[in-house]
């Protein structure tokens, strides 16, 4: 029985490897390849993007002291006035302490950033608590600003 | 026995005398080379950018770690009692009296009860801290607003190349004890 195998094996790798066969195992191998290539991209892509992330969370959090800074050196009234209208519709931006009426465009390590903030009130029988809410956002390669991080806090009138 | 049988009956022989023609091994070894190259020059692009990542990462939380020292100590300060741009003091609810200070590339803190030298809040060996725009300023003197801006730069020299991480931080604390 084995031995019968083993002659049908021979007579038919009578030319030995083929080009033909070299080519497809050649084929298998650059699949692999190709797949643990991918795959290390992709590892190295999600590393870069939490990467980011974090600096991203680290930029939102700079803009939340800085409108908590303007509360605390101005009066309530006077920090009502200057965050009414920052609205999804048109965002702040922080310069120093001062309220700018637009999205900051930056770039940190080579990337695109994008920062602005809303006011809102989390209760609305409430004007003495405001919510800011900070979305940075950023682009990587080609895309657009299409990943962004949001972080919230609430400021109330404490004074 | 097996063996045996294979060698016998010359499956070596054949094997030997119909195999590749030179032609069909350099057209693979030719196949072969492209594909390694660039497999290779890939690869180690690859792992040039994740050490860069991975040093921007360590930084990024090294950074992170003094810059929230400084801020959580100075925002629980009662009065600064020096500001320059390279250094800051002030004291707080323990008439200690605290100094940090942007001196030989590193961030360095010193407590004045605790008797102590200044000492660096990150690794020596790995991390340099500069101020490109003055570290510590005064936005607003009643309450007092302190603004802090720090480079923090780390070299590394992963894969032969050098290359330079850098981290900005960009705190703005109201100093609580002067409301």
């Amino acid at each position: 029985m084995i031995i019968k195998s083993f002659k049908n094996k021979r007579i038919k790798h009578k030319n030995g490897f083929g080009l033909i066969e070299t080519v497809a195992a050649l084929g298998v191998t650059m699949i692999v390849v190709t797949s643990m290539v991918s795959m290390s991209l992709y590892a190295l892509r999600s590393t870069q993007q939490s990467q980011l992330m974090l600096a991203a969370t680290k930029l939102a959090n700079e803009e939340l002291e800085r409108v908590r800074a303007k509360r605390d050196t101005t009066t309530w009234s006077a920090f009502l006035t200057a965050v009414n209208g920052c609205t999804q519709l048109s965002p702040c931006s922080m310069n120093e302490l001062n309220v700018v009426g637009s999205q900051n465009t930056f770039t940190y390590n080579n990337v695109d950033f994008r920062r602005s903030f809303v006011a809102s009130y989390p209760i609305p029988s409430d004007t003495n608590v405001v919510r800011i809410g900070v979305t940075v956002s950023w682009k990587f390669g080609s895309s657009t600003y299409n990943k962004s991080v949001y972080n919230y806090t609430d400021l109330s009138n404490w004074r | 026995m097996v063996t045996n049988l294979i060698k016998v009956k010359g499956y070596n022989q054949k094997y030997l005398k119909k195999s590749f023609t030179l032609i069909e091994l350099m057209v693979v070894i030719a196949i072969l080379t492209i594909t390694a190259g660039l497999t290779t020059s890939v690869i180690v692009s690859i792992t040039r950018s994740y050490s860069k990542t991975q040093i921007t990462n360590e930084l990024e939380q090294a950074a992170g770690f003094a810059s929230q020292k400084l801020t959580k100590e100075l925002r629980n300060a009662v009065a600064i009692t020096n500001i320059s741009s390279t250094s800051i003091s002030f004291s707080d609810h323990t008439n200690d009296v605290i100094t940090y200070r942007v001196n030989a590339n590193q961030l360095q803190r010193r407590s004045q009860l605790a008797g102590t030298a200044f000492r660096a809040l990150t690794d020596t060996n790995t991390t340099s801290v500069s101020c490109p725009s003055g570290c510590f300023s005064e936005l607003n003197s009643n309450p007092k607003v302190i603004s802090i801006k720090m480079k923090f730069t780390s070299a590394g020299t992963e894969g032969g190349t050098a290359f330079t991480g850098s981290v900005d931080i960009n705190d703005t604390v109201v100093v609580r004890g002067t409301y």
